[in-house]
């Protein structure tokens, strides 16, 4: 205690001087509107300083926390944006139909049903390609059916099994449309050259027959496998044909089959009676 | 030693009203303005005691701050120069020179100037920084720091002077 004491005379005019001196800047700062906007402005700025770099510091604790709730939040966000996929998915579809059908006004409702169904497997660098997709006899996919993608024709489907279904695209030399230039009522047969699955002929196109580069090709209806009307690519360029009274057209498909994902098949609900009538006439002979 | 306390006194008054009624009106070009209360500072007893030269030096600052509407300015820089004063004098004068009680120009001579110029620079420093209170003009606040101070120490041995040759005269 008397060390104490002592201590505080000896240094005496250090608290003096101190005590004074903050006497003096409580005065400044208290009275003198210029030297108080400096000092508030000057510790708002180390305020700010202060809690900025303790921030910092403390939001590194709550990493964990904040982790845990954005990988929640991440969850539910992919679960959302999955849900709207599928929804979108659902529409462009429907859209896909009411586009389908709108093409050819003479369909009657329910002459055609389709099929969503996701392409599982696909094959475009081989000569006989084929496309495998998740949908099969179960859903009420049967051989001959047509299949169809936002973009246009695919194929058809060649062989099915419970659950999945071999569809024999456009780019497989044994596929055989009957296809015709829009607005012209002159079918051709398409065929798969082999050669790049981008590209296709149009076979047997009259010379007669008028068109320009650029033309849309579109299914002829003639098999009842597709609808008139659905896109098949757009003409690219022309050459004769060995009997020179045909054209063959360089037709570019609508359908990317390298990124193939969703397919509709086109369920024919008269196909049956199509057939039933063929057979009579057939019988007849 | 009633009649050199009154002096003070007396010293404490009329530099205040002097500093007050005249000087801080001066600001010669823009760059000096004397205080030359600071001079009650270098005065005072050198033997004084260092608490009580403060408190005085403070309560002589606070005054002329409540006149020029500045509180705790003048008052903020007169305790640091009395605070200061103690080292300052210890740098310049040899211990014997304490048995002088007031320090004055013409027994002290050289060193009384170095100590007076020095406890000038030293509350000039402090008045101008505080009443600035930025180091945004650097330079200019260095100017005023450096010109006040001479202008300052000028007027101290002008007055030094004139007590000198009234000594010499009688």
């Amino acid at each position: 205690m008397r060390n104490l004491i002592a201590f505080l005379i000896k240094n005496s005019s250090w608290f003096i001087f101190i005590f004074l001196e903050l006497i003096c800047f409580y005065f400044i700062f208290q009275y003198n509107s210029y030297q108080r906007s400096i000092f508030l402005g000057a510790s708002n700025e180390i305020v700010g300083k202060v809690y900025n770099i303790s921030g910092e510091v403390v939001s590194y604790f709550g990493l964990k926390r904040a982790n845990e709730e954005l990988l929640l939040r991440n969850a539910e966000l992919q679960d959302k944006l999955l849900n709207l996929e599928d929804y979108i998915y659902q529409k462009s579809i429907d859209s896909l139909k009411t586009r389908a059908i709108l093409k050819d006004s003479v369909i009657k409702d329910n002459q055609y049903d389709f099929i969503i169904s996701r392409v599982i497997n696909n094959s475009i660098s081989r000569i006989e390609n084929y496309i495998w997709i998740n949908k099969g006899s179960k859903e009420g996919i049967r051989t001959e059916m047509g299949v169809v993608s936002e973009q246009g024709i695919v194929g058809i489907v060649r062989s099915v099994s419970e659950n999945y279904s071999v569809i024999q695209p456009v780019i497989n030399p044994k596929t055989i449309l009957s296809c015709k230039v829009k607005g012209s009522n002159i079918p051709g047969s398409l065929v798969w050259t082999g050669e790049d699955y981008r590209y296709v002929n149009l076979e047997g196109f009259p010379r007669y027959e008028r068109f320009e580069p650029g033309d849309t090709i579109i299914t002829s209806g003639y098999s009842g496998i597709f609808p008139e009307g659905i896109i098949v690519g757009y003409v690219e360029d022309s050459k004769g044909q060995s009997d020179d009274n045909f054209l063959t057209l360089k037709v570019k498909l609508s359908t990317d089959f390298a990124t193939l994902k969703n397919v509709l098949v086109i369920k024919n609900n008269n196909k049956q009676e199509i057939i039933d009538l063929e057979r009579l006439v057939s019988d007849d002979k | 030693m009633i009649n050199s306390w009154l002096k003070q006194g007396l010293l404490f008054i009329v530099l205040i009203l002097l500093q007050v009624l005249v000087l801080n009106h001066i600001s010669f070009f823009n760059y000096a303005t004397p205080f030359l209360y600071v001079y009650f500072i270098i005065k005072m007893p050198l033997a004084i005691n260092r608490n009580i030269l403060m408190l005085i030096s403070f309560l002589l600052g606070l005054i002329i701050d409540i006149f020029c509407n500045t509180p705790g300015q003048n008052a903020a820089a007169a305790v640091f120069a009395a605070f200061l004063r103690r080292p300052v004098q210890l740098m310049f004068f040899e211990k014997e020179d304490f048995e002088h009680i007031i320090p004055n120009l013409s027994s002290l001579g050289a060193s009384f100037m170095k100590y007076a110029s020095l406890v000038v620079l030293i509350h000039h420093t402090v008045i101008i920084s505080i009443s600035s209170f930025s180091y945004i003009n650097f330079s200019t606040i260095v100017l005023r720091i450096i010109f006040s101070s001479i202008l300052t120490s000028i007027l101290i041995f002008a007055v030094e002077g004139i007590t000198v040759k009234k000594r010499v005269r009688e």
